[in-house]
């Protein structure tokens, strides 16, 4: 028995049966708090590996499964041709090799319409001829590339000279902010980085400044299609155990878009490859939720474009190839390598996998504000983007308080 | 604050039943009948009510990862109780425990006798201040003696430190309650 003073049983008689209610907030957090630390689904490596092994495979299996359904589609009528021609590939370069598409006869120029740029000039065109495929002969496998860089060495000496077309142009919009409503007072706070790759499907929406130039939106629409993308995400972020967050961080993207041309044979087709790269910085406002050992939620926010590289063709007006290749001196600087705005959305949903890891997907949507064309082009390029993104979350540390 | 009912009062067994199927029914009534007493169990060991509320939560995280080890020796409450306690134990710092306040010694040594009429008019709500502007090592002390009834053996065991040290602290503590609740009643008069 313990020998208790006056003051002690002062203070227990007081306080034993005293109730001061929690805030409103703790069973909440306490649910919260709970579903984080639910039983891992694998332990120790084993965990790195089956999610590593996922995310490789989801990835690369439909990169590839795209891929191939176009690569498949632009050999068969190649595989056709060489089977009923043994000289194949070589005599198919004859003369007139990359062909004046119809659409140059459909854009009828206004007698007293100013002079365009040399790019629309049909008289810049040049046939290419058997002796400067010499090269090419060597070198089989790059014949389309080879035939495409000629033509645009030899059909735009300079592209410095083109004239500004009369079109009024939206031009870059500034990026915008909006208020956001995040309880900023003195609450529990988590920090937690997110590695992602995600696979990207690009819709371009291709828009004529003027009516002139509307057959010619859809002949690129006809030759352009099967735009894919991956991107790779390094994001760090912050929330609240109630869900809400702000997260933040930097993405590489590399879109890839198969290009069909034209020779003279009608029924053939072949394809080449255009790069686009771009570097984005995300700034996104997240509101998540427990649903068991699920966490989903809401990510809104935008994006800070900077497109930096370029390679690739397109046509012209005319109905030839232009090289738009942006590390090459001559090409068509087609597209801008400036910074740009977009607006994100996506659902996250996460599992964990380990006390502070978490399997993430966020399937998204992202569209790019203003065009990604240069003013003085006579579309409107804009993209939008929607993919998957998968990856991982690791919390960093224990919660903290901001100051 | 929102909670699911549970139609009629249940017992405490029923609770426990309810929390080992991991029904959040139940686990929310078992919060709701018991947050508000193991609050002042947590603000008694808590500098701050914000650490308070971490050591509730951290302890009911506890209280349901393993309610399986409640084996019905003694009520439920005191497990939990029990709970609290350890939690908030759980990050002491030994340091605590040699820190020295200076100025209680005129105050006299016996505590022991009746308590001044100040005493019947404080409110439990300063009564939790005052414990909770103990120094760590006095205030973790006095509230395992004087109000969970650990003895100096246990408190020694449990904290790592020295029976001596528990003693002196626990007299320290008393000496600095029963300053600091002079002072009020000056104040008072």
């Amino acid at each position: 028995m313990n020998p208790k003073s006056s003051i002690d049983e002062f203070f227990r008689r007081k306080l034993s049966n005293y109730e001061v209610p929690p805030s409103d907030s703790l069973w909440e957090n306490i649910q919260m708090a709970r579903a984080k630390k639910s039983k891992p689904l694998a332990k120790g490596w084993t965990k790195w590996l089956i999610a590593s092994t996922i995310l490789i495979t989801l990835v690369v299996l439909s990169n590839e499964i795209l891929i191939q359904n176009k690569k498949d589609e632009i050999t068969q009528t190649e595989s056709v041709k060489a089977n009923n021609n043994e000289t194949n590939e070589i005599n198919d370069l004859n003369p007139v090799l990359i062909t004046k598409k119809p659409i140059s006869n459909q854009i009828n120029f206004p007698e007293n319409h100013p002079p365009i740029s040399p790019i629309f000039n049909p008289d810049s065109l040049e046939i290419i001829n058997e002796s400067s495929l010499s090269e090419v002969k060597e070198k089989p496998i790059s014949i389309t590339e080879t035939i495409i860089e000629k033509s645009a060495e030899n059909i735009f000496p300079s592209f410095s000279t083109i004239s500004t077309l009369d079109a009024t142009l939206p031009h870059e919009l500034s990026l915008y902010s909006e208020y956001l409503p995040v309880p900023f007072k003195k609450k529990l706070w988590f920090a937690k980085i997110d590695f992602l790759l995600s696979q990207d499907f690009i819709q371009n929406t291709l828009k004529a400044k003027t009516s002139l130039f509307e057959p010619y939106a859809n002949l690129r629409n006809e030759y352009e299609d099967l735009k894919v993308a991956n991107s790779l995400m390094l994001r760090m972020g912050i929330s609240t155990l109630k869900g809400w967050g702000l997260r933040s961080g930097i993405q590489y993207s590399r879109m890839q878009q198969t290009l069909a041309f034209q020779v003279p044979d009608a029924s053939n087709k072949r394809g080449i490859k255009n790069i686009f790269e771009t570097i984005d910085i995300p700034l996104i406002l997240t509101k998540e939720q427990s649903f068991g050992k699920l966490r989903a939620g809401i990510s809104l926010g935008t994006y800070l474009n900077m497109a930096f590289n370029q390679k690739g063709s397109f046509y012209s007006p005319t109905g030839t190839l232009i090289e738009f290749t942006s590390s090459k001196p001559g090409s068509y600087p087609a597209f801008k390598n400036r910074l740009g705005a977009s607006v994100y959305a996506g659902i996250s949903l996460s599992l964990p996998i380990g006390n502070s890891l978490e399997f993430m997907a966020e399937p998204y949507f992202r569209t790019r504000i203003p065009s990604i064309s240069v003013d003085d082009y006579v579309l409107d390029q804009k993209i939008w983007v929607g993919g998957i993104f998968i990856g991982l979350r690791k919390q960093i540390g224990k919660g903290f308080y901001l100051p | 604050m929102r909670y699911l009912n549970i139609s009629s009062p249940v017992e405490d067994n029923e609770l426990i039943q309810g929390c080992l199927r991991e029904d959040r029914k139940y686990q929310e009534a078992m919060f709701k009948r018991y947050a508000g007493k193991l609050m002042t169990v947590s603000l008694r060991y808590a500098r701050h009510r914000m650490e308070a509320e971490d050591i509730l939560q951290d302890a009911f995280i506890r209280i349901f990862d393993h309610i399986d080890q409640f084996q019905g020796k003694g009520s439920l409450e005191g497990w939990m109780r029990r709970v609290v306690v350890n939690t908030a134990l759980k990050n002491v710092d030994k340091k605590s425990f040699t820190n020295e306040i200076i100025g209680l010694e005129n105050t006299s040594d016996d505590v022991s006798g009746s308590l001044p009429s100040v005493f019947a008019q404080l409110q439990e709500e300063e009564l939790l201040q005052l414990i909770q502007q103990l120094p760590d090592g006095y205030r973790i002390v006095f509230n395992m003696y004087a109000i969970e009834g650990y003895n100096h053996a246990e408190i020694s065991a449990l904290l790592g430190i020295q029976e001596s040290t528990s003693r002196s602290q626990l007299v320290k503590a008393r000496k600095m309650l029963q300053s600091q609740i002079l002072e009020i009643q000056k104040v008072a008069v």
